[in-house]
């Protein structure tokens, strides 16, 4: 499978835009390896409880996955891109 | 104070006196069916809420917010705090607040609408947007569920007896904050850095401060107070909205005790919450400004006479005026629709595109608005007595509060190609 990238957290993955991930069955262990890959993206993505953000949308093939849906299962050709809407105040 | 009936009635209840119990007579808008506005209602009916509204609420804005106003924009005086614990008593403070707290409930719809007509009355066009402040980080302290939290804090906020200020703005993104938060036993944390940008910070007695904690990066909310060694706040000398206390605040070794660590992992999905509800209550009282300078353009121009006629008469000048409806009617709708989609609860708490794009578009669109009446209104526009000035100055404030304009534009454009292409192929 591959994760897209775009805006904000482009910068924590060397600002590659596409990044292979090879051998994760679930959405959840596909963030494990990435995160692996990219050690400071770690912060970016998860909180201090590893959770993922809720500031992050994880978007399947097109579809938004929630938080809980982590262990959602991946196959070869999926794609898998992290939207990041954030302001200041 | 004493218990008061503003309403020039007579026929109904009065409002509450502060601290007072549960006999207290409670505002009338808390008992009518005016207060039960949902995102079905029809504009006749929310009208009718306007109105009363203006009624209720208007006296005190006359008498109390209005004197004063344009001298404490020109010397940058924050709105003092005495006219918040008057608005608490009368029951606009807390208008939005849970019952528990003594508040009245309202969801953003009626609130939005309150505020609207707030800064229609107000001649400090600030004071609606500091008020929604002010009662904004009351709400989030309640819903941090803790008694102790919500005894100290969010209770006597509501009752306008402590004020409370939203410091996130530091300089930095979100994930390379320069406030840090380190780790010091028994639960306590010690805060260093400087927030820049503190609304209501001159005045508040503590602060909502967001900081990245050192040992995971993650950013933490915490509860510093005025009085906590080692805060410092800087008065910053602004373009508009002087009168809203706007300050750094700086923490240097502050320590802060484990009771008052509002989120302990993921503060900065914290602050979107809050910066997302924030948004169209934000720009509510401007656009309430924005008819009330509508209105006062129009009438100076019909009493100004050129060539032996009215300047309304004027088909130029009412094509001015045509056009500044339409934006009028358009922020109206664009608004109301949104604080209606806010109250629904089908709202998307972190970063909603609808309330996104309402704060967006009625900010785009009052800043052509302020430009429009300096067109039609000549010399007059430029004194200070038309107010059109410091209308424009205050606008200005919204271009960076609640998300800059730009940042709103990118994540709009993010999220409509993912949602009109299924992400890029």
């Amino acid at each position: 499978m591959k994760f897209r990238f775009s805006g904000t957290l482009l910068r924590f993955v060397d600002y590659r835009k596409e990044i292979a991930v090879e051998d994760a069955a679930t959405v959840g262990s596909a963030l494990q390896s990435l995160v692996s890959q990219y050690p400071s993206l770690r912060g970016a993505l998860f909180d201090a409880d590893s959770k993922v953000r809720s500031t992050h949308r994880i978007v399947l093939n097109g579809e938004v996955l929630g938080r809980e849906h982590t262990d959602r299962a991946l196959f070869e050709h999926d794609r898998l891109e992290i939207l990041t809407a954030i302001a200041g105040g | 104070m004493a218990a008061q009936d503003t309403r020039g009635n007579g026929s109904g209840p009065g409002v509450p006196a502060r601290g007072a119990t549960e006999e207290r007579p409670v505002p009338y808008m808390m008992t009518s069916r005016i207060a039960q506005l949902h995102a079905g209602s029809t504009p006749v009916k929310v009208q009718a809420y306007a109105a009363r509204a203006r009624e209720y609420f208007g006296p005190f804005l006359r008498e109390t917010v209005n004197p004063g106003a344009a001298e404490r924009d020109r010397s940058g005086t924050p709105i003092p705090n005495d006219i918040f614990r008057r608005s608490a008593e009368l029951g606009l403070l807390p208008y939005s607040l849970p019952r528990e707290l003594g508040g009245l409930e309202a969801n953003a719809l009626e609130w939005g609408l309150v505020l609207e007509e707030v800064g229609y009355l107000c001649e400090d066009g600030t004071f609606p947007y500091f008020l929604s402040v002010r009662a904004t980080v009351a709400a989030t302290l309640y819903e941090s569920k803790r008694p102790d939290i919500i005894d100290r804090y969010a209770r006597p906020m509501a009752r306008g007896e402590r004020f409370g200020s939203f410091a996130f703005t530091d300089g930095a993104d979100p994930f390379s904050f320069r406030t840090t938060a380190r780790r010091a036993g028994d639960g306590a944390f010690i805060l260093n850095g400087q927030k820049q940008f503190t609304t209501g910070g001159l005045t508040a007695d503590c602060y909502l401060v967001y900081a990245r904690d050192e040992r995971t990066d993650d950013i933490l909310v915490f509860i510093v107070e005025r009085d906590d060694a080692g805060v410092t706040l800087g008065p910053l000398d602004v373009h508009g909205c002087r009168t809203a206390g706007l300050c750094t605040l700086g923490l240097d070794q502050v320590r802060v005790p484990a009771e008052r660590v509002l989120a302990a992992a993921d503060g900065l999905s914290h602050s979107q919450i809050f910066l997302n509800r924030r948004r169209v209550l934000l720009v509510a009282g401007f656009f309430g400004r924005m008819r009330a300078m509508l209105e006062r353009c129009i009438a100076h121009l019909g009493s100004t006479i050129r060539y032996g006629r009215p300047l309304t008469e004027m088909q130029a000048v009412q094509a001015s005026i045509g056009r500044m409806t339409a934006s009028v009617e358009a922020c109206r709708a664009v608004l109301h629709t949104a604080l209606a989609w806010q109250a629904s609860g089908a709202s998307d708490p972190i970063w909603d595109p609808n309330i996104t794009a309402a704060k967006y578009f009625i900010t785009e669109q009052l800043n052509a608005f302020c430009s429009d009446l300096f067109r039609l209104a000549g010399g007059f526009g430029y004194t200070a007595e038309s107010g059109f000035g410091r209308f424009q100055r205050d606008v200005a404030a919204l271009f960076a509060g609640a998300g800059a304009q730009g940042t709103l534009e990118v994540d709009l454009g993010v999220m409509a190609i993912q949602r009109l292409t299924g992400g890029s192929p």
